[in-house]
């Protein structure tokens, strides 16, 4: 059975063209999912469960309402033509379209899933980062001014840290580079379950849109955390930050069983794991971390909303504060670990192909990776030591201190590769420097915080705020741009303007460190988290970093745009531009065609620059291909 | 729709294949449902006032009902004209919070290192004005300042007698509610409501509304 022939999955290409006049396929999600909220909204507040007052719009009657609306608006925006009927045995008159519109709608093309995946990404992040911006503006002055109520300033942060974390730090690398690159880097033409990847995505934007909304709601207060018992006292826009996401971790829920199933079960025949790319090892160990975790916050989440909407008691009964607590940071720190193992491997992935060197240590970057994942489940309480023994303390002290080992042997197999290499300075060598330094300054302060004395000091400070954005913007975000700028060949054909690339680093570089660097000043000054109102003391440091945090956020949207510009018009490249040896590069970008018309053979280590040996076979229509 | 037949010559293949959906469809419905969303979530209490305005307000008679939240009201604006006899049923909703509901004019301000807190309100709209409790659950206390309680036979430990208490308002304890009988009286114009219980934190975090009285 090859891809194209079975009903629902294939190219636009392979299918007789049928004209066929229907609504845009998100219109029509957000029509069936509109109807569907209408109806299953208004059968629980007026006919199963009317409150009083009859208002029309409940807690348990939006939250049965959303879930309706999520089923419709998948169904509507293909799911049901691609995937449903076909599922069922019926005939399916589903027919992928080609073009722009392929994105705007389910499709079952890993590279348009990720590409989708991308521009969800991308999009959350210019929302969540309009709330930062908001936020900072707010700080500029030590009274209220922007907001008239402190509970607008706290759901401002919610939303902001809700988005980054779930539509941007778990899905930019692995939903979206993950899902475009990893079939190809594995000498496959399909990841494994295309049609469930075709509809995950469309969750993306639904839980970004649901989060961003939820003021309509009420205001929350809890941040990104959602923390019990606060958040049974919030007013009801915690329902629409539960809810969300739900729809974004099981979006990273069934991308992560996807790209697991495709790297296990459909690579190349010569890709044994001893010569699989560096990103899939990324991309595999973070996906064990999500299918480990994202069950375990989406159940405690659900526990939320029913201690809510039945109501249970489930996190407000006598003496169980930090319940919730614990079952946050149980995923809650691996979650960090999610964002930033991905962006670890991608330095390994791009810095050889820099240097024209062979990657230092392989095996040390492999054991790194599945170090950092398997301890990432064992530090979660050191985001409570203030609420705990010293007894408790200590072991969480030390493996949060002992993480910082297999992180660092991130660094030794980067900086092995660098050292006496002939290293290429342009726009993703530059930026993965970078997120090397942000990442670095993110790093120590996280082994400070790990220690109990200090910890307890500069708890829920901005220096806390700064060592993770060090982490998350520092070592991810920065990763993420570097691998925009290195793949824009491959998502494009087409080149970036290097003096751009290299402007647009060293600014966000500058005002990325200016920002974030005084977090740390203002923190050890006594700055705290989570408040709108501080001492007046601290009004003129707040004031200069606004300025930096909103020269920041222009350096982001300078780089969106240059991006967006190359991959329209920039110069057109060659197929392998920086003449990697990885099997993504040897396959075709074209939408309409398979990856590889034959499946490669591999034959030899990708990252040995220091030889001409062959990496691998690919029959092609001209003979056979040797790379 | 004229663009539903489109070229598409960039990809290679398929081109000039027929699309089946409208571009134009696609970016009216979705702009236009983005722009409605942005309205109601930065510029709802606008369109609100104007509704208000043009439409007018919907009078407030008989039987009413105000809910209290963590850190808000139900209704949080309200029309009454004076000489109505009007029965309210004050619900304390919030499952884990005290909350108090004054109406008066101007504030009483109390200086702190941040800001000038806001008490209570200067002028207290209960004053000389009777009222009858018709039922009471779960009310804390009932602080009577100027105004003529009449309790009929409940028992009232909770009404707390006597001027230079505070203004006149009930305190309910979470999930409490309070039937209240009055006549509105002759004060027309803009008044205000709100809570200022837990060091005054309640009003600022916006539990407040508006009453708007018209003349009899």
């Amino acid at each position: 059975m090859s891809i194209g022939t079975e009903p629902g999955i294939g190219y636009g290409t392979e299918k007789p063209l049928v004209l066929k006049k229907s609504m845009p396929p998100i219109m029509k999600g957000i029509i069936w999912g509109g109807v569907g909220f209408l109806l299953a909204n208004g059968i629980v507040s007026l006919l199963l469960d009317p409150q009083p007052g009859h208002p029309f719009i409940t807690e348990p009657s939006v939250t049965v309402g959303w879930v309706v609306l999520m089923i419709g608006w998948v169904l509507g925006v293909g799911a049901w033509e691609g995937a449903v009927k076909p599922a069922f045995g019926r005939t399916s008159n589903w027919v992928a379209a080609v073009g722009w519109r392929r994105f705007f709608e389910y499709s079952t093309d890993h590279k348009v899933i990720g590409i989708q995946y991308l521009v969800s990404s991308a999009g959350g992040f210019f929302i969540a980062g309009l709330a930062a911006m908001m936020m900072r503006l707010q700080l500029m002055s030590d009274r209220m001014w922007l907001f008239p109520y402190p509970g607008q300033y706290l759901t401002t942060v919610g939303i902001h840290g809700t988005i980054m974390m779930f539509s941007v730090g778990t899905v930019a690398l692995v939903g979206g580079l993950g899902n475009y690159l990893i079939p190809m880097m594995i000498g496959s033409n399909s990841s494994a379950f295309p049609r469930m990847s075709g509809i995950s995505v469309w969750l993306v934007p639904l839980g970004i849109f649901t989060v961003a909304f939820s003021p309509l709601l009420g205001y929350w207060t809890t941040g990104w955390r959602g923390y019990e018992p606060l958040a049974q006292q919030d007013p009801s826009g915690i329902l629409f930050y539960y809810l969300g996401v739900f729809a974004l971790t099981l979006s990273s829920l069934l991308v992560a069983l996807n790209l697991t199933a495709t790297i296990v079960f459909k690579r190349a025949p010569g890709l044994t794991w001893k010569r699989l790319p560096m990103f899939a090892w990324g991309i595999i160990t973070v996906s064990l971390l999500n299918i480990i975790w994202l069950p375990e916050i989406e159940i405690t989440f659900l526990l939320g909303i029913l201690s809510r909407i039945v109501p249970f008691p489930f996190f407000t009964a006598t003496g169980s504060p930090l319940t919730y607590l614990e079952l946050f940071w149980l995923f809650g720190h691996p979650e960090v670990y999610i964002v930033v193992v991905p962006a670890l491997a991608l330095w390994q992935e791009i810095l050889p192909v820099m240097t024209r060197k062979s990657l230092f240590a392989r095996e040390f970057g492999v054991i790194g990776l599945i170090f950092v994942m398997m301890l990432s489940g064992l530090v979660w309480a050191h985001h409570m030591f203030t609420n705990m023994r010293n007894s408790e303390i200590l072991p969480f002290s030390f493996f949060t201190e002992m993480i910082s080992i297999p992180t660092a042997f991130s660094y030794l197999v980067a900086i092995g590769t660098i050292w006496r290499g002939k290293f290429r300075i342009n726009a993703p060598s530059l930026l993965i420097l970078m997120s090397m330094f942000n990442f670095m300054i993110g790093g120590m302060t996280g082994v400070f915080l790990a220690d109990p004395v200090i910890n307890l000091q500069v708890h829920d400070t901005f220096f806390v705020v700064g060592h993770f954005h060090y982490t998350i913007i520092g070592g991810m975000v920065f990763s993420w741009i570097a691998a925009m700028y290195y793949w824009l060949p491959k998502f494009s054909g087409r080149m970036y303007n290097e003096k751009a690339g290299i402007i647009g680093a060293i600014w966000i570089f500058i005002a990325f460190n200016m920002t974030f660097g005084q977090f740390f000043l203002l923190g050890l000054h006594g700055m705290n988290r989570w408040v709108p109102v501080y001492p007046s003391y601290l009004q003129p440091m707040n004031f200069e970093t606004s300025i930096f945090a909103f020269l920041l956020g222009l350096g982001f949207l300078f780089h969106l745009i240059h991006i967006w510009w190359a991959m329209k018009a920039g110069p057109k490249t060659e197929k392998n531009p920086w003449k990697s040896k990885t099997l993504e590069w040897m396959s075709s970008r074209n939408l309409a065609q398979p990856n590889f018309n034959e499946l490669p053979e591999v034959v030899g280590n990708f990252y040995a620059y220091e030889n001409d040996e062959p990496v691998a076979v690919i029959p092609g229509e001209g003979g056979v291909e040797i790379v | 729709m004229s663009d539903s037949v489109s070229q598409n010559p960039s990809e290679g293949s398929a081109s000039g294949a027929p699309v089946d959906w409208s571009k134009r469809q696609l970016i009216v419905g979705t702009g236009a449902l983005a722009a409605a969303g942005i309205v109601a979530l930065f510029a709802g209490s606008g369109v609100e006032n104007a509704v208000r305005s043009i439409v007018g307000p919907t009078v407030q008679s008989g039987n009413f009902s105000v809910y209290q939240g963590d850190y808000f009201f139900i209704p949080n604006y309200m029309t009454w004209r004076a000489g109505d006899l009007m029965t309210m049923t004050l619900h304390n909703s919030s499952p884990t919070h005290y909350h108090e509901m004054m109406i008066g004019k101007g504030f009483d301000y109390q200086p702190s290192q941040l800001q000038d807190l806001k008490v209570q309100f200067h002028t207290d709209f209960w004053d000389g004005v009777h009222i009858n409790v018709l039922q009471a659950n779960g009310v804390d206390n009932y602080v009577e300042n100027k105004a003529i309680i009449n309790t009929n036979s409940l028992p009232a430990p909770w009404l707390i007698k006597g001027v230079g208490q505070g203004n006149t308002s009930p305190t309910l304890m979470p999930g409490g509610t309070l039937v209240l009988q009055f006549t509105v009286p002759n004060k027309p114009g803009i008044w205000h409501y709100g809570c200022f219980v837990q060091g005054y934190i309640h009003y600022l975090a916006g539990m407040r509304g508006t009453i708007n009285i018209l003349p009899a």
